[in-house]
């Protein structure tokens, strides 16, 4: 029954929910994550630089609407038969990053890579969702983190909440740019799906923001205390300065490490970055491995 | 300092940004005294005549359990220090006479920027939420109603919505205690969902105050502290505002 709603619940993020159901309005049945005139030059550069990579068919664009779809709210009640789903507050709910008017909240789109098993959100924070003045809001981010990570739990591994969300604010947002949100599965343990991701502009050279997310709790200790992002040249040059083979010998020695390296190499015709982020539980490893990780990491990115 | 934070609260200017692009976020000045006393901030922050709407009153969408703890905490502004902080459409009204350190102020300052707690105007739909503050003990309550279009999982609230909320208020009692302006960390574990249209209450305190950062922490929970929705803890970094130069 659990695996038959999360396959629903996959099918529901991928194709939205089925035409002719119980929505009053033609208006909730609207994909939002398509562009409108409120959208600027930026972000439609970049939906189409997606869309033409969904051609081959290892990208695929997520529909987006602005209300759950009745077999979401049904797999609702399942996990919480308690739940008091009041039928009048059901009529006027919205989903929330969707519910404020076109042009001035959130305007985003995601895109999913089955292929690579990365999402990726591509949003531009319109001028009601400020904080310090001229900039996003710290809570609008968080909101949009959640959202795209949330989606990355569900795509991988069916119904998913939110537990633990851990996010490192490197630069301020100014309000009304573009920002790419890359969010990946980093692990699963048991029940708990650990995902993170970054927040960058749109020519990937200023980090705004860091987050991990994890699946439902399980008394389980937080997984991440040091987070490193840095760019290498070549991947080859990744293994010889992190010593894997050494690393590997190490975490068959210690079955609770939790390290966890993620990376994307693109390869072409020019010499491309490869970005690695490594994650460790420091109290885990020896004190050497750990200066060797902060040298190489320094060397590489001063 | 504080006669000088008294006649800005007085003044009544239009505010306008200085034009030029973001960048690194600068260092505070050691040598210079640090900072207004929370006193200056609150009276700045907080002004007694004005012509803004506070959002932050209630209105017929706010539950029995959000007015019985709202007047609860009116009678405490009268008598145990607390106060009552204001809410309007935007951050800057906040802080007017003030601006962003130079090399961080953006381009153009548009009328229609809104904070996002306040983006649904309509009552009831979105954020319900007053934050009532404590100076000397530097802590702060928020008594938070979410409303139908603030909904993540059918009937409850967004995670979003909460760390918003949490984010807004630490931001404001980090304003008020110590000059805290951009949120740097925000670590959100989340217990339990909050039921759309219940309240939830977000108690924060101030743990120290080093290295330029402000540590905070916050626990949101149901009124009768039965059931904890969310703890949090969060970094801000302290930045002062520059006076605007006088037109």
């Amino acid at each position: 029954m659990l695996r038959g709603c999360a396959g629903l619940l996959r099918s529901w993020a991928l194709r939205g929910p089925k035409r002719g159901r119980s929505f009053s309005s033609e208006v909730l049945h609207v994909d939002h994550s398509l562009p409108n005139p409120s959208w600027n030059e930026d972000m439609r550069l970049l939906f189409d630089q997606f869309m033409k990579k969904s051609e081959d068919g290892s990208w695929k664009r997520l529909p987006s609407y602005k209300c759950n779809p009745p077999e979401r709210i049904e797999d609702v009640k399942i996990f919480f038969p308690d739940a008091k789903l009041l039928k009048e507050q059901m009529s006027q709910a919205q989903q929330f990053p969707r519910s404020l008017g076109e042009g001035v909240g959130f305007e985003y789109a995601m895109f999913h890579n089955h292929v690579e098993d990365r999402t990726v959100c591509i949003f531009q924070g319109g001028p009601h969702l400020q904080g310090v003045p001229g900039f996003l809001h710290g809570g609008a981010i968080a909101t949009m983190i959640d959202s795209a990570l949330g989606m990355c739990a569900i795509l991988t591994g069916g119904i998913a909440m939110t537990a633990n969300l851990n996010i490192n604010f490197r630069r301020p947002i100014p309000l009304c740019s573009v920002v790419v949100i890359n969010c990946q599965l980093d692990r699963v343990e048991g029940r708990k799906l650990f995902v993170s991701c970054n927040i960058r502009s749109m020519d990937e050279k200023t980090l705004y923001s860091e987050a991990t997310r994890g699946g439902p709790e399980g008394g389980g200790s937080a997984p991440c205390d040091v987070i490193i992002s840095v760019d290498y040249q070549d991947w080859s040059q990744v293994l010889w300065h992190l010593k894997l083979a050494q690393f590997k010998k190490f975490k068959k020695k210690n079955a609770n490490l939790c390290i966890n390296m993620s990376f994307c190499l693109k390869r072409g015709k020019k010499p491309q970055h490869a970005a690695a982020a490594v994650i460790w539980k420091t109290r885990s490893l020896p004190s050497g491995l750990c200066r060797q990780f902060t040298r190489s990491a320094s060397r590489l990115h001063p | 300092m504080i006669r000088r934070g008294f006649q800005a609260a007085v003044r009544l200017g239009q505010h306008r940004a200085l034009f030029g692009g973001p960048q690194v976020l600068p260092r505070l000045n050691p040598t210079s005294a640090f900072g207004s006393s929370t006193d200056a901030l609150v009276s700045r922050f907080c002004p007694e005549k004005t012509d803004l709407k506070d959002y932050a009153l209630p209105n017929a969408s706010w539950c029995p359990d959000m007015l019985d703890l709202y007047q609860e905490f009116l009678e405490k502004t009268k008598t145990d220090g607390w106060i009552k902080l204001p809410s309007f459409k935007s951050n800057r009204d906040h802080i007017q006479g003030l601006k962003l350190p130079s090399g961080l102020a953006v381009a153009s300052d548009k009328s229609d920027w809104r904070i996002f707690t306040r983006c649904i105007q309509v009552e009831g739909q979105g954020y319900e939420y007053v934050i009532f503050f404590h100076p000397s003990e530097k802590k702060s309550i928020c008594l938070f109603q979410p409303g139908p279009y603030l909904e993540g999982a059918p009937g409850f609230a967004h995670g979003g919505s909460l760390a918003t909320m949490m984010d807004e208020t630490f931001s404001k009692t980090a304003y008020l205690a110590g000059e805290g302006l951009f949120t740097v960390s925000l670590n959100i574990r989340f217990k339990n969902l909050i039921p759309v249209g219940s309240l939830a209450v977000l108690n924060v305190h101030v743990e120290k105050i080093e290295d330029q950062k402000l540590y905070m922490s916050c626990i949101a929970q149901s009124r009768d502290q039965q059931t904890v929705y969310a703890k949090c803890s969060g970094i801000f970094l302290q930045l002062q505002l520059e006076e605007e130069s006088p037109q």
